[in-house]
């Protein structure tokens, strides 16, 4: 993954492959990658999960294209048949040549988690830092194992015994003033450690945070390397995996299958959103139009790609690539943040767990929730499940902010949206979630997962887009013209006229006037769909308009 | 379901256009329109533009409503024959335009407004009738 600001800030780039992962038919890892909490044991089904902020505070206001490169491997046991996704990723190298966070000094920090469920018994596994080498004056990185927040979660699955934490987030990999300094660069766990031993249903969390500090100019990031291996005893069967999955130079290397063969995958998605579009898509934003409408709108060629690739899982893909550009762009938060959920059967592991991410921070236990596709939180009358505060951490979201930089609200989303919309929670109080719950059945949603603590709700609205409305001259039986307010456009079906409202207060789209002898008189505004909205009183201004006041056209 | 004159002004008076629209959509019963109406009249096109409204409401915008209040309550399709009427003769053409444009109005309310002497009134109700 590589991110670039290019010398004024205007753009930045990020293109990353979706990280690591080895799934062996659901033998050793059924869902690898992601933060926290992921699939449950014995899925047997695969998702990746990978999040990486690759620009954090304080960058000042740049804007940005956004490359999203994923490149997925294809293992296939030739055995049994089996295939298995892995994924290429070049280090994550962040250059950065603008933008003082200090003194004309960069920032930037990278952090991958990699979440797995174990789903067969009897794994050991070796974690070793290999060598993380953040580049840049000053850097520090830190390596997670196992640890409370994001090592095993007891939540879900069986605690895991024999677990020496030998991780940790500051201790044994913390290193400060340079690289490499990693302790165990051949491999070996420090000293006094010893191998996980992990067995059904016990997650496996692995992440890496490094922050890179630099001169402006200067080559600033982090290249991850990561070992896992698993150390138990393969199955009997010589031909069935045993769940090795190695980490390696930023690259990881999925160990072939007895017989097995690795061959790349066409169909890399590469999503490039230049700054002029997101630009423009800001500016439909600013009306009111749905963020992925908006996309589309400006961006027809993206789109297509990703629906082609992906399905309706790239809706959900370019939702959340979007509120990226969103984020960075109109919110002058600068904080970049990407996650992919990739899956060799959608079908099968498009569950509220194995579909969600998270960071961490502060407020975690106060509700830090995050929603996948934005656009439902609302929809879950989130009104209800606001957490307390903004996440603390950078790059941190609470369902407020999501809610806020939505394009989309809840019952909009539910009525228009095609894709599924999945929506998750943490740390929500048991009512918070029972509440919500509720909420989300009274508007015909689907599945609902909920647990103590944790709450998801998978939406499924199959429904058609709603299209914006539009005035035309086909719909129109007169078309006259107003030195102030523009065309306005008499309804073949209502005879009404409708003239766009350039003030757009209010999330008002349209001016409608009723006919009489001597004018036309307002009688409503409309939105972009042309509904009426209520509550929204005229001024003085335009009220009426005589009809000398208009010209034919 | 709003089932308070409080609870209705929070939709309307909410400044979420998406909240708002809710003040639209859901029901009430009349008891409760009733209520707005009798302490918010300024409401009452708001109220109008409800899509669920009970025909004793309907009714009462008719008959104390505005111009722009009864204007809204012509755009409805699902009026009946009497409101079709009260509202085809009312004193306001733009009213009764509003009528002679509604697609769900009895053609013998067309025919009676294709007389109107406002050409507004009588253009719209001949085109309505032509396209029948």
């Amino acid at each position: 993954m590589s991110a670039t600001f290019d010398e004024d800030g205007k753009a930045l780039t990020a293109s990353g492959s979706v990280s690591h992962v080895n799934l062996i038919s659901g033998r050793a890892f059924s869902h690898l990658g992601g933060t926290g909490h992921g699939a449950k044991g014995g899925e047997g089904a695969a998702v990746l999960v990978a999040k990486r902020e690759v620009s954090r505070d304080r960058l000042g206001e740049f804007q940005g294209s956004v490359t999203h490169t994923i490149s997925p491997v294809v293992n296939t046991n030739s055995t049994t048949g089996e295939t298995a996704l892995a994924f290429n990723e070049p280090p994550p190298v962040i250059t950065g040549t603008k933008y003082g966070y200090q003194n004309e000094m960069d920032k930037r920090s990278v952090y991958q988690i990699f979440h797995g469920t174990v789903t067969a018994d009897n794994n050991s596994f070796l974690v070793t830092d290999s060598g993380d080498v953040p580049q840049g004056e000053s850097s520090s990185t830190n390596m997670l194992l196992p640890e409370t927040d994001f090592g095993v979660d007891s939540s879900y699955g069986n605690p895991i015994t024999g677990l020496t934490p030998w991780g940790g987030f500051d201790a044994p990999f913390t290193t400060n003033g340079g690289w490499p300094d990693v302790p165990n660069d051949t491999g070996e766990p420090p000293p006094g450690t010893s191998p996980l031993t992990l067995g059904t249903g016990n997650n496996l969390d692995l992440g890496m945070f490094s922050s890179a500090y630099g001169y402006k100019g200067e080559t600033v990031g982090a290249s991850f390397a990561w070992q896992l291996t698993n150390t138990g005893t393969p199955p009997s069967d010589a031909n069935s995996p045993n769940g090795d999955a190695v980490f390696n130079s930023g690259n990881f290397q999925s160990p072939q299958e007895p017989g097995g063969s690795s061959t790349q995958q066409d169909g890399a998605i590469t999503l490039v959103v230049p700054p002029n579009r997101i630009r423009n898509v800001a500016k439909l934003l600013d009306k009111g139009m749905p963020a992925l409408q908006s996309f589309i709108e400006t961006n027809p060629e993206v789109f297509e790609a990703f629906m082609a690739n992906y399905g309706q899982e790239g809706l959900e893909k370019l939702t959340t690539v979007l509120s990226w550009g969103y984020w960075v762009e109109f919110k002058n938060f600068s904080s970049v943040w990407s996650w992919d959920v990739l899956t060799p059967n959608s079908q099968s592991i498009l569950t509220i767990d194995s579909n969600f991410y998270w960071g961490w921070g502060p407020n975690s236990a106060n509700g830090n929730a995050y929603l996948l596709n934005n656009a439902l939180t609302e929809a879950m009358n989130s009104k209800k499940v606001v957490p307390s505060k903004d996440g603390g951490y950078v790059g941190i979201l609470s369902v407020g902010d999501m809610i806020r930089w939505n394009g989309l609200s809840a019952h909009e989303a539910l009525r228009n949206s095609k894709h599924k919309v999945i929506w998750f929670a943490r740390d929500v109080s048991e009512n918070v979630a029972k509440e919500t719950a509720i909420n989300a059945a009274s508007l015909g949603v689907g599945k609902l997962v909920a647990g103590t603590g944790v709450f998801g709700i998978i939406v499924r609205d199959d429904g058609p887009v709603r299209k914006l409305w539009t005035l035309t001259a086909g719909g129109a039986s007169k078309i006259m013209k107003h030195g102030k307010f523009g065309t306005f456009y008499k309804s073949k079906s209502d005879g009404l006229w409708w003239a766009v409202d350039n003030a757009g207060h209010g999330g008002s789209a349209f001016k409608v006037f009723k006919e009489t002898g001597k004018g036309l008189e307002w009688i409503a505004d409309a939105d972009r769909f042309g509904d009426f909205i209520v509550g929204k009183h005229k001024g003085p201004i335009g009220l009426f308009i005589p009809w000398h006041h208009l010209r034919g056209l | 379901m709003i089932t308070s004159i409080e609870e209705y002004l929070s939709l309307v008076e909410h400044d979420d256009n998406e909240v708002r629209r809710n003040a639209v959509s859901e029901e009430a019963t009349a008891i409760t329109w009733h209520a707005i109406l009798e302490n918010r009249p300024d409401l009452a096109s708001e109220v109008a533009m409800n899509k669920k409204l009970p025909a004793e409401i309907v009714d009462r915008l008719i008959a104390t409503g505005c111009s722009r209040t009864k204007s809204l309550v012509a755009m409805k399709r699902a009026l009946s024959y009497e409101q079709f009427q009260k509202l085809a003769s009312d004193k306001d053409e733009s009213v009764r335009a509003m009528i002679a444009n509604n697609k769900k109005a009895p053609t013998a309310i067309l025919k009676q407004l294709k007389e109107d002497e406002a050409e507004i009134v009588s253009e719209a109700a001949k085109s309505q009738l032509s396209n029948r």
